[in-house]
Order: C-alpha cells, then structure tokens, then sequence
C-alpha cells in the first residue's frame, strides 16, 4: 500500500524470534498477510535495505529487521548494501 | 516537597554493553569509568528517585502506534532487547509520584501516552544499569525524539519546565535526579553509521554548559540529522532533563568520539545550587 505497510511489516519481522523466523521460513507465504504491491513484497522479500531506505523507509527499521532475519554477525553485509548504493548514486 | 537534585546527560548506546569488546580497551574503560562517575555521583546526591527520559527505536512501538510523550506509571521491567547482556529484570519505578507527573501534565495540557505496564528499551534500560545505585527508583519517560513525527524542540523546553515544577510540587520528601540520555552524532542504520562528528557534539556540549536552552530548542531536524545523524535527536531527550532543571551549573565529565561504539559519547552533570 505504501512505505507505511513497508515499515509494518519490517517492525513485525522484528518484533520476535519466532516471526523472524517465519519471514525466512517462506518468505512470499508471509508476506502474503500483507496488502502490498508486487514492488514493495519485491523489496522485503530481498530485504532490500538500501532501496527502502532510498524510498523513505526508516533505517532503524531497515537494520532491526536485517539483523532480525540474518543475524548481527551480518551487519557488515547490511552496510556493504548501503555503501555500494551510495556509491551508485544512490539507487 | 520534593526536590530535584541535580541532572545528568549520559548516552543510552546500546553497543556499550551488547558489544562491549567491539570498542578498543581504552576508551571503553574511560566510557565505564563515566557511567560509574555518574553513579557515584547520584549516590552523593542522596538521590532516591530518578527521572529517565528516553526514545524509542521503533523497539517498543510500532506503525501503529507513535507517542510523543509516554510515561510509565506502574510495573516496569526491561531490557527489552535480549542482546544487551543485561539480564531481564524488574525496575522499582515509583508509581505515586510517576502519577503525579501524568496528572500535573495532564492538567496542564500534555496529553501523555500512558504505560500502566513498559518493557524498557536500551534508552532507558542502559543509562539505569551503568549509572542508578542499587535502591533509587527510576520512572521512564519516553518522547519521539527517535522516530517520526519528531518532538519539536520547544515541546521539550515546556515538558521539561512541568516535570520540574510537578516535582517541586509533589509533597513529599523525595530527592530526584533527572537523567538525559542519548546521544551525541551517531547515525542509526544509515550509510553513515560509524561516523563521529566531534565539532557537532563539542558545539552541544557548549551550549548545555551555557545553558543555551532556547538554542538547542531551536535545532531543527534537517540541520541535527545532517551534522549529527538520526541519533543525535536525542539531544532532546537532553533538552527535558535540562529545562527541568531551569537553572544549573554544568560541567562535561566525559567526552569520548567511539566509532567503534558508533556515537560520540557525551557526560555531563547539571549542578542545582543546594
């Protein structure tokens, strides 16, 4: 529906073990529950961080939820993403 | 009546104690040595309650829901966050007097969120951890100065003035510190995160020891976000901690650029003549 949704979305992915789990589980079959539209569903289900947060998503949101799914030890890879998207001007 | 004994501004970093060994020795033990300095400090004052005011990280409150000022007035435990090395636990809070600022707020137009129940985030949980002596009660408050819409500026200066006079007219015979936590420049998430802008947090410190409260009031969100990242908003956690004080001696006790720790760490205590 829009980047409200999104960060819905991103704060339930983040809310629980459980739920991070069952986002990575299947992660079209959660997203499922949602009413996004196929571009938002595109960039969760990538957990494309630097898109989202190019189209206004808070990155509080964006980092919670990334480490929620991939793990802190991961947080490198959250900010290659960022920096490689910067690098590209930012798309 | 009650009195407000002093303040204290001091970061909430959760890295701190959830990655502790991510900061190099040195600086880490001088970022601890503050934090104890802070409670050693608390205990001097004879204090038996403190004031803590945080933000949320969109930790506790989702798109659902967005408070501009919460307090918590009944059970509180924390943290919240199950990677900070702090064992969950109960707070002692002291609900008469967190209802006694709800309602002094209330009937002074501020229309608070309440939390009869609050699960801390590190915001609060951090600074009660490392800084409040075993004993002290503390009762949290959190404003939006982490997540949009943001609290503005001159919000923080009216909230804080309340919260000093509802403590001075609370009849009874508590001493309590008020605790400004957060901050200095970090940014939280962002491409950014990691970097330090020293001349930005020098600037903040200089205008709390100068007591420069409308000009910190009148920060706008662009101009923080851009000179000191998403994190350093909380520099109007800091803002209602200093306006409930209303006059004070300040001095910086620490001062620590930590990229490691992402934040450019700030302590200072606010001195209220005895």
């Amino acid at each position: 529906m829009s980047m409200h949704t999104v960060e819905r979305v991103l704060f339930e992915i983040a809310s629980g073990p459980a739920q991070a789990a069952e986002f990575k589980r299947d992660r079209q079959a959660f997203l499922a529950a949602y009413p996004l539209t196929p571009e938002e569903a595109g960039m969760l289900a990538l957990l494309d961080v630097a898109r989202m947060q190019a189209r206004g998503v808070d990155p509080m949101l964006t980092m919670r939820a990334f480490t929620a799914v991939e793990g802190r030890e991961r947080l490198g890879d959250y900010m290659g993403s960022l920096h490689a998207a910067a690098g590209k001007g930012g798309q | 009546m009650a009195t407000l004994v002093g303040g204290f501004c001091l970061p909430h970093n959760p890295l701190i104690v959830g990655a502790p060994d991510a900061a190099a020795p040195e600086p880490a033990a001088r970022v601890m040595a503050a934090f104890e300095q802070v409670k050693q400090r608390i205990a001097a004052l004879r204090a038996d309650t403190v004031v803590v005011i945080g933000d949320d990280h969109y930790t506790l409150f989702g798109t659902q829901c967005a408070p501009s000022i919460l307090i918590g007035i009944g059970d509180v435990e924390g943290p919240i966050e199950p990677w900070l090395n702090i064992a969950r636990r109960p707070v002692a809070n002291h609900p008469a007097l967190a209802e006694h600022l709800m309602d002094t707020g209330l009937d002074q137009g501020f229309d608070w969120a309440v939390a009869k129940t609050l699960v801390l985030d590190h915001s609060v949980m951090v600074p009660i951890h490392l800084s409040v002596p075993d004993g002290v009660r503390a009762i949290p408050i959190y404003i939006s100065s982490g997540v949009k819409p943001f609290i503005r500026g001159r919000r923080c200066l009216a909230l804080g003035r309340m919260l000093g006079e509802a403590i001075a007219a609370w009849p009874g015979e508590e001493r309590v510190v008020v605790l400004g936590t957060g901050g200095i420049s970090h940014w939280v998430g962002m491409a950014d995160m990691g970097r330090v802008n020293q001349e930005f947090d020098q600037r903040i410190l200089g205008l709390v020891e100068q007591g420069e409260l409308q000009a910190l009031a009148a920060l706008g969100d662009d101009d923080i976000i851009e000179q000191g990242g998403n994190g350093a908003l909380e520099i109007r956690n800091w803002l209602v901690a200093l306006a409930a004080l209303q006059s004070y001696e300040a001095r910086v006790l620490h001062y620590e650029p930590l990229e490691a720790w992402i934040t450019g760490l700030g302590f200072v205590e606010m001195a209220v003549a005895a």
